[in-house]
């Protein structure tokens, strides 16, 4: 043994060596890159034109009320008592902290997923949110009712004006940034509205911000938004879009945009100290945070745990706060009497779009058939461990949101699962067109393993009625739009965040705009033909008609009568399945578990929630 | 012996220069582009792009040029000292990938050393007491050892250690230096994870090596000169045993640090595997690329340490 000596002290050495610089990972410090320079970008656009809708409406859409033509919008809530400033509506106060709340303590979360960012720029999806929300905000906030919510909102209020191609936001006093940046101001605003059309930030919002003309400050707390055209989805869009969150303009021109990607100065509950991505997020309370006595934790970590079994006995052992549940831990965490499980039905929906360009995708037998053909209470079961909902609605689930719409009539009319039915269109199709079944259909899914089911499911489903669905694995959702812009495929599946007013309202525009009716094939004109366009006539009209009311209940009714219009018009992509998101609060612990986080734009509101001491 | 060290360390060179080669390449074949990710407008689900942007991307990443400047330039930065940055979070890689290779060695090493003094003691055991019930007891540990996949394992050690009994935390790391008892609590169920495997392995090495020496006449002579039996086995028998187990030690350290990936997801640990995962995923260039020659160059130097500690063992290697 004597021989082997020589070993031991080389062994203690690399002992040594690596504990101590195995470090910790979690408190290593985000180290940014060089900053980038920033610049605001181009002012000057074309010149404004209002863009009323237009009256060409196809055969089943339903006919559009008269639009109103008051040019004036008062602010849309009405306002509680409070001073009134001049010139300025009245002040709305943010909600008041609950009487029971304890301070301290430090809120630890679990999520299945790594951040892409900490400010919103360059995000990968609508999950990015909850991360993003614990220290970011809008100026337009929504509510629990999923509705604009001007108590939680940097803008109190908001009015149209000049007929829709202006809106003016009134931002409250007193908003303090993180890292000493100072006082919230209408140029920051300004700024970081601008900001997302310019490339030069690394934001990808100038097609979705086409119709902004300009961003521009008023005095210190009015700022006016400036509009090409008539936008009916401009306070959805700043209702939900990650990409607009309210930054410091002089911290970020300090910094760049690289170091801002890590460290941003926002004004949301909690401040951000160390981002490791993959890992976590540790961050701070926001001492100055304008909303009085909140956030009651001192402290946040979000942690990513991938494994949901991991992440289920964390959250069953206290380990964690809140968690995010997948479909396979819902039924264990439900059962658990320390954990209050909260869901929001409708947060998105599983379903597919495809080339209208392409056949045999021009012929709308083809898409009848395959919408047909899939039987959507089996998607839930088989894929989604019946934690779905399948409701009836097309946007908003009635039970939760004051815009549902029970569209019951159009589920089991025309739109019920029907196999014989969808067999006898491709039959039908096939004969004309001299085709042999089955015919070959292409297709395009997301790597994630429910993505991936729900192919599998689409291919047996469409097998039975003659169709044979071959689809390729990309590793991002973007990809699946990238090989439809290259005509690779006719079909991509896919899925989106639906439910809050701004997403829903965003999402019905999209999917007009970029696959509602669209030909996604480039090279064969992308963009929709006639009868796309009279269906987004239909329903830009009814948004216009929403935005040029204070009524609720004729918004209300506006945005009904757009998700009547989208599914009787819905032959062109299929709206199959509404997801629900799930999450657990550990009730031993954490207090606030007895109201649903998913309010608002956050999916986990943590300022509303408290450590129990 | 020098010149036996130079030509193995010579072979490295085109060893690695391969592998960068296809570590480079790796990534680039995989079907998708960051860029068009990067690139989407938000909410199109992918549909649109900004077209102004991507092009500004594809510059600055330097991904409009050829593809042999991009290796060379890759190449160049790596030598320079400039790793590069994520497409996606901006950071740099370099910060990013030493406190998570600290920690895959940490665990890595931990868990060989674990699975050695677990592995080469119960071989000893088992050999010396053939066909007995420790040695059954110790058989039927290697089979299951050897069959249980990693998560499954880990997954149970959660369930049992974690939520039934409530003795260990269930996720995360604490440095060392931070708190030594929560790094031990937190670093005892992934080293378990991911040393039984490799401890199983090494007991039946250690168990057939030891019963092969136990047979050859100068343990019979050592014996029949009148040695003790722990010198017998200590001095004689396990010393001629260990050679083959060395072997297996060394190789198997290479391919722990490449295979914490699944320890580190089962525990959410700060690792360098799932780092690599989530690189892959994303297709985020620059962090799979080092990241992936870190892990490489972890293996290459193993089995150079191997060789070079076989060679020092057996003296007739070094001749061939």
């Amino acid at each position: 043994m004597t021989r082997f000596k020589w070993l031991l002290f080389p062994s203690i050495l690399a002992l040594v060596f690596v504990l101590a610089c195995g470090g910790s990972p979690d408190t290593a410090p985000a180290e940014p890159a060089a900053p980038a320079a920033a610049t605001a970008p181009d002012a000057s656009a074309a010149q404004a034109t209002a863009a009323p809708a237009q009256s060409t409406v196809p055969p089943k859409v339903q006919a559009t009320e008269e639009l109103k033509t008051a040019p004036t919008i008062e602010p849309m809530l009405a306002p509680t008592a409070a001073p009134e400033t001049a010139g300025r509506p009245p002040v709305v106060p943010p909600l008041a902290k609950r009487d029971d709340a304890q301070y301290g303590g430090t809120m630890k979360i679990g999520y299945f997923r790594k951040a892409a960012n900490m400010d919103g720029i360059r995000s990968s999806g609508s999950f990015d949110r909850i991360y993003l929300h614990l220290s970011n905000e809008y100026m337009v906030t929504l509510g629990r009712q999923a509705e604009y919510e001007p108590q939680e909102s940097l803008a109190y209020a908001f009015e149209i004006l000049d007929e829709g191609l202006r809106v003016r936001f009134h931002i409250r006093d007193g908003v303090q940034f993180h890292r000493g940046a100072g006082e919230l101001k209408a140029k920051d605003v300004a700024f970081s509205l601008n900001r997302v059309r310019n490339p030069d930030s690394g934001e990808g919002g100038q097609k979705f911000w086409a119709g902004v003309k300009n961003a521009e400050a008023v005095d210190d707390y009015t700022m006016d938004l400036h509009l090409n055209k008539f936008d009916g989805l401009i306070i959805a869009k700043h209702l939900f879009t990650y990409t607009d969150y309210v930054h410091s303009e002089s911290y970020w021109n300090e910094v760049g945009a690289d170091a801002h990607v890590s460290l941003p100065a926002a004004t949301g509950p909690f401040v951000v100290e160390t981002w490791t991505p993959g890992v976590g997020i540790d961050l701070v309370k926001h001492d100055d945070y304008w909303k009085e006595g909140r956030p009651y934790a001192d402290a946040a970590e979000m942690r990513v745990i991938t494994e949901t079994r991991t992440r289920l006995a964390a959250i069953q052992t206290g380990a964690l706060n809140a968690a995010w549940l997948q479909a396979e831990m819902v039924s264990a965490a439900t059962d658990d009497p320390d954990i209050q499980v909260w869901s929001r039905a409708g947060m998105g929906w599983d379903g597919w779009y495809w080339s209208t360009g392409l056949p045999p995708y021009d012929d709308i037998r083809i898409r009848k058939a395959q919408l047909k053909a899939v039987d959507r209470k089996a998607v839930n079961n088989s894929i989604y461990l019946n934690t779905m909902n399948n409701h009836n609605a097309h946007a908003y689930d009635p039970a939760s949101s004051p815009f549902g719409v029970d569209l019951t009539d159009l589920w089991e009319g025309e739109m019920k699962y029907d196999p014989p039915a969808a067999r006898a269109l491709v039959e039908d199709y096939a004969n004309e067109k001299g085709l042999e079944l089955p015919i070959e259909v292409k297709g395009v899914c997301e790597r994630r393993p429910d993505r991936q089911q729900y192919c599998e499911f689409l291919q047996a489903a469409w097998a039975e009625v003659g169709l044979k669905f071959d689809f390729y694995i990309v590793p991002a959702a973007a990809d699946r739009g990238r090989v439809m812009l290259e005509c690779q495929t006719h079909v991509t599946q896919t899925g989106s965040t639906m439910n809050p007013l701004g997403t829903s309202l965003e999402a019905l525009a999209s999917w007009h705009t970029n696959n509602y009716a669209a030909n996604t094939c480039k090279d064969q004109g992308h963009g929709h033909g006639p009868e796309g366009q009279a269906i987004q006539d239909a329903l830009d009209a009814q948004f216009l008609a929403a935005q040029q009311t204070t009524d609720p209940k004729e918004q209300a009714d506006a945005y009904k009568a757009a998700q009547r219009i989208a599914l009787e018009n819905a032959w062109i992509y299929n709206p199959s399945m509404h997801r629900v998101n799930y999450m657990g609060c550990h009730v031993p612990t954490t207090g606030g578990c007895d109201e649903n986080p998913f309010w608002a734009h956050g999916f986990w509101h943590s300022q509303d929630f408290w450590i129990k001491q | 012996m020098k010149t036996y060290l130079m030509r193995r360390t010579l072979n490295l060179i085109p060893t690695l220069v391969i592998v960068s080669m296809i570590v480079f390449a790796m990534i680039r074949i995989l079907p998708g582009d960051p860029i068009y990710t990067l690139s989407a407008t938000e909410e199109s689900e992918g549909t649109e792009i900004d077209q102004e942007l991507y092009e500004r991307l594809l510059a600055e990443y330097d991904l409009d040029k050829p593809i042999v400047v991009q290796y060379g330039l890759w190449v160049w930065g790596v030598f320079k000292g400039d790793w590069g940055s994520s497409l996606f979070s901006r950071q740099d890689v370099l910060p990013q990938i030493v406190p998570r290779l600290g920690f895959t060695l940490q665990l890595a090493f931990l868990s060989w050393v674990f699975g050695i003094l677990m592995g080469v003691s119960l071989g000893i055991v088992s050999a010396l007491k053939r066909n007995t019930t420790p040695d059954i007891a110790a058989t039927t540990f290697a089979m299951t050892g050897v069959a249980l996949p990693n998560f499954w394992l880990g997954l149970v050690l959660i369930v049992v250690f974690g939520v039934w009994l409530g003795w260990l935390p269930i996720f995360g790391y604490v440095s060392i230096l931070e708190s030594p008892w929560d790094w031990f609590t937190r670093m005892v169920m992934p080293v378990i994870t991911l040393g039984t495997a490799l401890s199983a392995t090494l007991m039946r090495q250690t168990r057939s090596a030891m019963l092969e020496v136990l047979e050859e006449d100068y343990i019979r002579t050592a014996r029949s000169k009148g040695l003790q039996e722990r010198s017998v086995i200590g001095v004689h028998a396990l010393k001629n045993a260990l050679l083959p187990v060395v072997t297996v030690t060394s190789l198997q350290l290479g391919g722990l640090i490449g295979g914490t990936l699944i320890t580190e997801s089962v525990f959410a640990l700060p690792g360098i595997g799932k780092f690599i995962l989530d690189a892959i995923i994303e297709q985020d260039y620059q962090v799979f690329q080092m990241g992936m020659l870190v892990i490489v160059l972890g293996v290459v130097f193993a089995n150079f340490m191997a060789d070079i500690l076989y060679a020092y063992l057996d003296p007739r290697i070094r001749y061939d």
